[in-house]
């Protein structure tokens, strides 16, 4: 323990004992919380009559606009191990005036919507789901110890050719793919079958935007037949 | 018991006090030194070391919030003792985990030397400005704070507790260490 951590510590004693218990308090938990389970068992109530709302909804939408059959409401949820079901694509987060949308996640990329209404700058920190860091904007981040290596996380914003390592700061809306190619290489291991937390963040309030990559699936030549550039002798 | 009836026995020298300081913010006590020392039986021993430093004070201290008054005495015992440990290469990693992270709050121009005031007092002087800062934090973020550096709690407990993700719990707190260190600097604080 050096001086300047001791200093520190030992000067967390000082801090008032009213703050010092409210941190402490589990019936505030209870109630800071309690909002969050409601909300958790609306969405759960949603998740569970969606089967039976998208019949509906299919049957009537049919009539009216064949839609895109290829539209998947929700990405294909990998194994998470806390069981927290994927943020649905299309619907966007908000994070005050500032939205996040999930549009699309292919094999090693992620497409995301961004609207910002101010210049307040924004962070992103990318976590697997057993929330070890795999990437961040922010500079000189460190999780459990461990400097996030910076530059690791790679954004391609309005379709430009150049990636850029951080968010856009001015007021406007913006594409923006998270590239996973160059995590893939890095010293964290992917595993396809975990989904991400995107954490976005400002001042000190965040969302999570919870999604999974798409396997990779196994291609299989079906078509034998021979092509009309074969020739024969 | 209340904590004023409870401080009244000490006043009174009534050894019930101990008993009843154990009765009710022994497993309190007991956290905060297992988060430290990762040792029941050193905790244990800090614990009750907890009640004779808690009965040697009262009188003359009269505390008004019992819990954090023994809290804090735990704490400071705790820490002496992971001091001790630590140099006989004997400490809790996990609470020098959390300790490594404090070393995003230490300000510019710090030298590890101090600041010419005596250990108590620049503590002192830095638990003010600890305080001022806190509460200028929302809600949220001072618990989590004091959670994880006063209380030593590790960061899945934590996200128990709060109902909070631990993805968010350690941004939140690598955001509040970032705010913090430019406090203590725009205080003219340096370690």
């Amino acid at each position: 323990m050096t001086h300047e951590q001791e200093m520190l510590s030992r000067a967390m004693n000082y801090v008032d004992d009213d703050l010092i218990l409210a941190a402490h308090s589990p019936r505030k938990a209870i109630r800071r919380i309690l909002p969050t389970l409601v909300a958790a068992c609306c969405i759960l109530a949603l998740i569970i009559s969606f089967p039976y709302l998208r019949a509906v909804i299919n049957t009537n939408s049919d009539l009216i606009n064949p839609g895109n059959k290829d539209d998947a409401a929700d990405a294909t949820p990998g194994k998470p191990d806390e069981e927290i079901p994927n943020t649905p694509k299309n619907i966007p987060v908000a994070l005050g005036e500032t939205t996040l949308t999930l549009t699309d996640t292919t094999e090693t990329t992620a497409t995301l919507t961004l609207v910002k209404k101010d210049n307040t700058p924004v962070y992103a920190i990318l976590y697997d789901r057993r929330h070890s860091a795999l990437a961040s904007t922010e500079p000189n981040y460190k999780d459990n110890g461990v400097l996030i290596r910076p530059n690791t996380i790679r954004l391609y914003v309005n379709g430009e050719d150049q990636p850029t390592y951080k968010l856009p700061t001015a007021p406007g809306t913006y594409e923006i793919v998270v590239d996973f190619t160059s995590i893939r290489n890095g010293p964290y291991p992917m595993q396809e079958c975990l989904g991400f937390y995107a954490h976005i963040g400002k001042d000190d309030k965040a969302v999570s935007i919870l999604f999974s990559l798409e396997v990779e699936k196994e291609t299989v030549n079906t078509d034998t037949r021979p092509s009309e550039s074969d020739t024969f002798e | 018991m209340e904590d004023n009836q409870i401080v009244d026995l000490y006043w009174e020298r009534d050894e019930r006090a101990i008993s009843e300081s154990d009765t009710k913010y022994g497993a309190f006590c007991a956290r905060i030194s297992m988060n430290i020392l990762d040792n029941a039986q050193d905790a244990e021993e800090c614990v009750n070391d907890t009640y004779l430093r808690a009965w040697n004070a009262i009188p003359p201290d009269r505390p008004i919030k019992l819990g954090a008054f023994l809290g804090k005495i735990t704490r400071n015992l705790s820490l002496d003792r992971y001091k001790a440990k630590k140099a006989a290469k004997r400490g809790n990693s996990l609470f020098q985990v959390s300790l490594d992270e404090l070393n995003e709050c230490i300000p510019s121009g710090s030298t590890g030397f101090g600041s010419g005031f005596d250990d108590e007092s620049e503590a002192r002087r830095i638990g003010d400005c600890i305080n001022r800062f806190l509460r200028k934090q929302s809600a949220e973020v001072r618990n989590v704070f004091i959670c994880r550096y006063f209380y030593s709690d590790s960061i899945g407990e934590i996200s128990r507790r709060f109902g909070i993700t631990e993805s968010k719990i350690k941004s939140m707190l690598h955001r509040a260490r970032g705010k913090l260190k430019k406090f203590l600097e725009s205080e003219g604080i340096r370690l």
